[in-house]
């Protein structure tokens, strides 16, 4: 069995090809580089003891634009819009894989400015308890 | 690049700088001017200004999505600090007449020619 590198067929092709070659000089000039654009957003992910939270930037979108989706384990986070006169359609399309201590059912998404987060709840279970010695 | 705009910024976008960074743009071409859109996810309407001084207009915006101090930080993509753009306008700009709007984190800008510059026909007596 091989292990073959995921490509989001969405990302465009400049942006793989740029990440191609930040990558492989990346050390040369150790200098961080920011993948993120128009078409391939940035996205931060945080957590606390409770919850694991996503800020995606997607300037521009509104609510309606914006699909979520989770099927099985992988949560998809879709956007679409109509471009200003002579660009045709921005979409955007970036998939997340959760862990099973995620309460995928109670997932809450909130957009502002911009900017949309998602509230991610652990499981009851899987959320550090103490146990009491007998 | 467009005509309208040259870059004063040599700063390339990167997440290094950490107080102020240039965000996203485009310009378009318009019959009577240019449009401009500037993606500003995270700050609010009222925290963006637009000035304008020696022939360039400054878009500054601050953003208001920060985080609680008890969420912590696993993965970091976007930018931290403020946006700061200086587009610099060419003549033939109505810097007068820039009409402005803000909608979703995208601020839209309107440039239109001056009206001594239209376009005018002689008549031949």
């Amino acid at each position: 069995m091989k292990l073959i590198r995921y490509e989001n067929p969405h990302t465009n092709l400049f942006s793989n090809f740029n990440r191609f070659f930040d990558e492989a000089f990346q050390n040369l000039w150790q200098e961080p580089v920011n993948h993120t654009n128009l078409y391939n957003p940035a996205v931060d992910v945080y957590e606390d003891e409770d919850h694991l939270y996503l800020k995606a930037e997607l300037p521009g979108f509104t609510k309606d634009q914006i699909d979520l989706q989770i099927e099985k384990s992988v949560l998809t986070i879709k956007a679409k819009r109509k471009g200003s006169d002579e660009e045709a359609e921005v979409s955007y399309s970036r998939s997340f894989t959760l862990d099973d201590s995620i309460d995928t059912n109670n997932i809450s998404a909130e957009l502002k400015n911009g900017v949309l987060t998602l509230t991610l709840p652990r499981k009851e279970e899987s959320k550090p308890r103490q146990i009491e010695i007998q | 690049m467009n005509d309208i705009v040259k870059n004063e910024q040599t700063e390339a976008n990167t997440c290094t700088q950490e107080h102020t960074y240039k965000p996203w743009y485009r310009v378009d071409k318009k019959e009577d001017g240019y449009s401009a859109e500037i993606y500003l996810p995270g700050a609010a309407k009222e925290d963006v200004t637009l000035r304008y001084e020696d022939e360039t207009l400054i878009i500054e915006a601050k953003r208001s999505d920060s985080v609680p101090d008890s969420w912590k930080q696993i993965r970091a993509e976007s930018c931290k600090g403020n946006y700061l753009l200086k587009l610099r306008l060419n003549n033939k700009i109505d810097h007068e007449q820039i009409n402005a709007n803000f909608e979703n984190g995208v601020l839209r800008l309107g440039f239109s020619h001056r009206a001594e510059l239209a376009p005018k026909q002689i008549t031949i007596d």
